[in-house]
């Protein structure tokens, strides 16, 4: 298996090239083309057992679906993120884990576990309750980024906006809240919603907030 | 009609530089910035029964501009997304274009609409514009345009695939045939199948249309 | 206090860092991170609220926040909603005039009042109110997309709304429709603002409107 970062800073996507039989799996919906040779199987993760409801539109509300891409002879598969900025990359080794925040999980190698977890409060990332992806297991990790991606040191305590976090190791504590004391006005902070982190351990930030954006596209659309 | 492409990036303007006697006609909402020696005409093109098909169909504005100067200026075109923006002169051959591709041309390119999807629940299908006829033709996608060589068979979502060649065969037809994937409009794709190349676009917008869905306004009922 | 910017020209954003004592304007929803030290206030720009009521004002942005730091080195990264060129411009008592959504941030001896558009610019899909940006310090603002700068010599040019980022105040300028009324309102420009004279035009290569636009389509 190869991965390769495509395409200028702007609107980077990832080529995965496959010899027979290999694997990768990513978010569903996330595939730009890919060669004939490859079969693309749709799998689910479920919130609770019971009906979906006739979703039209998959919001990461109730189920979480990905993309199985298998090879039955040599082939490719690129995969594209949503909004325009870097693709994240990361090679996981086995040590640590990571949970891809508000949407940011684009793809990884078939021996990496994904295990979606709900976090319950709408709004807190983007338009909808999100869930974050915690991926554990060795090979490539993929992730989504809106603008620019910087990796954070932390080393004590971090605070950002919930709407900047792509990623962040697992080893991390980290609370989720409206933003107080001396961020007090939350309305002009964003939403407000903040991400605490403590402990040592790495984040990746973006330089662009998905929920202002967000908000400033959104009500300018036919409403729904 | 001398253009150049200006900002080469992920924002570029398209800049025209119209001489007395030239036309460009563009999709309405393009204009940017003009020289006010020129005269932009807002009109329905080739007719309203063409126009209402190209406009209705293809998701294209029914009203076209037409920009003439009699004294010669400069026009700014952009499209409403970022990404890029590409100049083809067109002699003859056929190139089919995504809706949202289509930018600007001259007088002696014909820009057609037709549907072809999925029958049944969603009407998900492509709405595709056909360009013919000569002369410069303008289009854009969303991000960055990547070029594909196909030899055979290859598979693009119906979200990235921005431009082809009409000599290429294609179907749309859904992804996985498992029946979860009906939950989702994106899991359409197209299939293409000869020689010929396929131009597609490193983001999508009914991935983002999709995405911004949960920030639209609410209908209220009643 | 220093002030880098990152990212440009695709994704522009302010990395501050501000010591006791220093103090920014930022707008509003613009401010990504921040140390622990920061003290934020909220301010309205240009003083009392006129009559048109306080919901249209707070569509227009034009509330900021004013940072201000209690200890050394706190950081404060400030980044625009849509992605595109942020600039800085150095104000030594001269005068801008600038689209309210393209101001991202200033230093204390800046000066932002309100100037209204007029009548016609509430139809323009850009609001009602310009900025004027006095007085001396620093002034950073963003473009959507990348900034392109036309100097006017006693010539015109026509501008969609959409696509202004600030200008000169000696030139004169004049919101208008495109022609006749069948071209106003079918055009997909809707309203465009002439400008003629002598000074410098900023413009950006995209639009709120026109991304809106284009993704009504795929609604």
């Amino acid at each position: 298996m190869k991965t390769e970062i495509i395409g200028r800073e702007a609107f980077q996507s990832i080529k995965v090239t496959l010899s027979p039989g290999e694997q990768f799996v990513s978010e569903a919906g996330k595939m730009v083309r890919m060669s004939t040779s490859l079969t693309n199987e749709v799998e689910s993760v479920k919130k609770s057992g019971g009906f979906l409801g006739g979703l039209k539109r998959m919001l990461g509300g109730e189920a979480f679906f990905f993309s199985r891409y298998t090879a039955q002879s040599e082939g490719e598969v690129v995969l594209a993120p949503t909004l325009p900025g870097n693709v994240g990359f990361r090679e996981l080794d086995g040590t640590r884990g990571w949970y891809c925040a508000g949407g940011s999980y684009l793809g990884s190698g078939p021996e990496i576990k994904t295990e979606p977890k709900w976090q319950g409060m709408k709004g807190l990332f983007s338009g909808e309750s999100m869930v974050f992806i915690h991926a554990t297991g060795i090979g490539p990790l993929v992730m989504d980024a809106f603008g620019t991606v910087t990796e954070e040191m932390v080393d004590g305590s971090f605070t950002v906006d919930t709407g900047h976090v792509v990623a962040f190791e697992d080893c991390l504590d980290y609370t989720i809240s409206k933003a107080g004391g001396s961020w007090f006005n939350s309305w002009l902070a964003g939403e407000g919603f903040v991400i605490r982190f403590s402990g040592q351990g790495k984040v990746l930030v973006q330089s662009h907030n998905m929920k202002e954006f967000g908000a400033v596209i959104g009500p300018k659309l036919p409403p729904r | 009609m001398q253009y150049e492409i200006q900002c080469a990036g992920s924002f570029p303007v398209l800049e025209i530089s119209l001489a007395p006697g030239d036309t460009l006609v563009s999709e309405a909402g393009a204009m940017a910035w003009m020289d006010t020696t020129v005269d932009c005409k807002t009109a329905a093109r080739g007719g309203v029964g063409a126009s209402l098909k190209r406009g209705i169909l293809g998701g294209e504005s029914f009203f076209q501009n037409s920009y003439t100067s009699s004294t010669g200026g400069k026009v700014a075109l952009v499209p409403g997304q970022p990404g890029e923006i590409r100049a083809t002169e067109m002699d003859g051959q056929k190139l089919m274009l995504e809706r949202g591709a289509y930018l600007a041309s001259g007088p002696d390119v014909t820009i057609n609409a037709n549907f072809k999807g999925l029958k049944g629940l969603f009407a998900e299908g492509m709405f595709v514009l056909e360009a013919t006829g000569s002369g410069p033709m303008f289009w854009n996608g969303y991000g960055d345009i990547h070029e594909v060589q196909v030899e055979g068979d290859y598979i693009v979502d119906n979200g990235y695939a921005v431009a082809w060649d009409a000599s290429l065969d294609y179907n749309v037809q859904r992804s996985s045939k498992k029946v979860r994937s009906f939950l989702f409009g994106d899991q359409l794709v197209m299939r293409f199948h000869g020689h010929g190349r396929v131009w597609t676009q490193s983001r999508s917008p009914r991935s983002l249309s999709a995405w911004v869905f949960p920030f639209r306004r609410v209908k209220s009922k009643g | 206090m220093q002030a880098d910017i990152a990212g440009n020209p695709d994704f522009g954003h302010l990395k501050m860092r501000l010591d006791r004592g220093d103090s920014v304007y930022v707008e509003s929803g613009a401010m990504s991170a921040m140390d622990d030290r920061i003290d934020v206030q909220i301010k309205l720009l240009g003083g009392f609220l006129p009559a048109v009521g306080r919901k249209l004002l707070l569509n227009e942005s034009l509330l900021v926040g004013r940072y201000s730091s209690g200890a050394p080195d706190q950081r404060l990264s400030v980044s625009p909603a849509i992605p595109g060129q942020v600039l800085h411009k150095s104000m030594q008592g001269d005068t801008v005039m600038m689209q309210a959504g393209s101001f991202l941030a200033c230093t204390d001896g800046i000066k932002l009042g309100t100037v209204f558009g007029g009548i016609k610019a509430l139809f323009s899909g850009e609001g009602m109110f310009f900025l004027k940006v006095t007085g001396n310090g620093d002034l950073w603002y963003n473009a959507y997309g990348s900034i392109v700068e036309k100097e006017l010599n006693g010539s015109e040019l026509t501008v969609d709304t959409g696509h202004i980022v600030g200008w000169e105040p000696s030139l004169n300028w004049e919101i208008r429709g495109m022609g006749n009324l069948m071209s106003t309102i079918f055009s997909g420009e809707g309203l465009v603002m002439r400008f003629s004279g002598t000074g410098k035009v900023w413009l950006q290569t995209r639009s709120v409107g026109g991304l809106v636009n284009w993704l009504r389509g795929y609604c």
